[in-house]
């Protein structure tokens, strides 16, 4: 038969998913069902087609809760603009204003962050000043009264322990908002 | 004059209605378009906690931005665009089926496994129409979120390509052209999960 040559079967071929889903012109509707009369192997596409589509049921009616509109508008004229954060990234000065946090928290910007280092180094020098003590004061070892460098070493960390709660002290008033907490 | 009641009012002058101040005209588009939400959102999640959030937040948001909504154009579609992308960024935060960028189905070639194509896979007779959604849904849980999107449009939510086409913001062709890759996707991992399904080809259906 003339309509089932390969050349037409191929066009009615690629036509077949949008055929079946209703998807073409009524003129090109009937040229696709005038082939298909005469044509097997294209109507068997047709039919595949069909049988995917049988996967497709449609599921029982959703319950939606009592009262979900009266609620939505009721939030959403308090201004309420959604639970889930939006996943657009935030403008630069909503980042700014977390940088800012004023709790010092150590991912609360540069002053956060010096602060939580300065605490960190108190710990190391406070640590260092404990074990140097035991060291001194070991019962084997001999007097060390008399050693300058034992003096100067332990001198040297308290200045730096004064030092460090000295920029602690600091940080935290610079932190502090005017007026004071 | 009677005034007909708010319920029968057109989506246009209930979107007025809402800018001009009038919470009644925004419960009555929620009223009106709720159910279908979450009917579409239902394809997303099993959760009906996370359903009620989704369709929430996406009512939100379109209150938010009502200004901006173009009354040329359907609430209706405006409203499904803002529920798809708040479903797809909830999923991509949560880490399910991520868009795959190397799945682009656009820059994927058009080829399409011919021993796929060839072989008919349907439900058993058997099978209770749950059933058949329950594996559906399984299948669809594995297919990259941008076919997933075409299939529920189309298949699930009968939704004409135009339809799909104006809520994708993308051309009629690539509707067709990624439903056509989506149910071949489709097609490919019901057999490869369920190969008790696919008939023989001496055995074609009727």
């Amino acid at each position: 038969m003339s309509s089932t040559s390969p050349i037409q079967c191929e066009v009615v071929l690629a036509l077949v998913p949008t055929f079946v889903d209703d998807e073409v012109t009524d003129g090109v509707g009937s040229t696709v069902r005038r082939h298909l009369m005469d044509c097997p192997a294209c109507r068997k596409a047709v039919q595949e087609e069909q049988t995917l589509r049988q996967w497709f049921v449609a599921s029982p009616e959703v319950e939606v809760p009592d009262g979900f509109a009266a609620r939505v508008a009721r939030r959403a004229l308090a201004g309420d603009v959604g639970l889930i954060p939006a996943v657009a990234p935030r403008s630069s000065s909503e980042r700014e204003l977390h940088a800012e946090a004023p709790d010092g928290a150590p991912d609360g910007g540069p002053a956060g962050r010096v602060l939580a280092f300065s605490r960190a180094l108190v710990a190391v020098a406070a640590a260092g000043l404990v074990v140097t003590t035991l060291l001194l004061s070991g019962g084997d070892r001999p007097e060390v009264s008399g050693l300058d460098a034992g003096n100067d070493l332990q001198e040297a960390l308290m200045e730096l322990d004064e030092e460090n709660q000295r920029l602690e002290l600091e940080l935290d008033a610079a932190s502090t908002p005017a007026g004071g907490r | 004059m009677h005034k007909p009641s708010l319920e029968r009012q057109d989506d246009s002058l209930l979107v007025q209605g809402t800018l001009d101040g009038d919470a009644r005209c925004f419960e009555v588009l929620v009223e009106r378009y709720q159910r279908r939400l979450f009917g579409l959102v239902r394809h997303y999640t099993r959760s009906a906690v996370e359903v009620e959030d989704i369709v929430q937040d996406t009512f939100l948001k379109a209150f938010s931005r009502l200004e901006t909504f173009q009354q040329s154009s359907a609430f209706y579609t405006w409203l499904y665009r803002i529920a798809v992308n708040t479903v797809l960024d909830f999923m991509k935060r949560q880490g399910r089926s991520p868009i795959r960028a190397v799945e682009d189905p656009e820059a994927v070639s058009s080829s399409v496994d011919e021993t796929t194509e060839r072989k008919s896979i349907r439900p058993d007779a058997r099978l209770e129409q749950a059933e058949i959604s329950e594996i559906t849904r399984s299948v669809m849980d594995d297919l990259p979120e941008i076919f997933r999107t075409v299939l529920v449009m189309r298949e699930l939510e009968q939704m004409r390509y135009q339809d799909i086409a104006d809520v994708l913001q993308v051309s009629i062709g690539t509707v067709e052209s990624r439903l056509f890759r989506a149910r071949a996707r489709f097609k490919k991992r019901l057999l490869q999960l369920h190969p008790e399904f696919a008939a023989s080809q001496s055995n074609p259906p009727e």
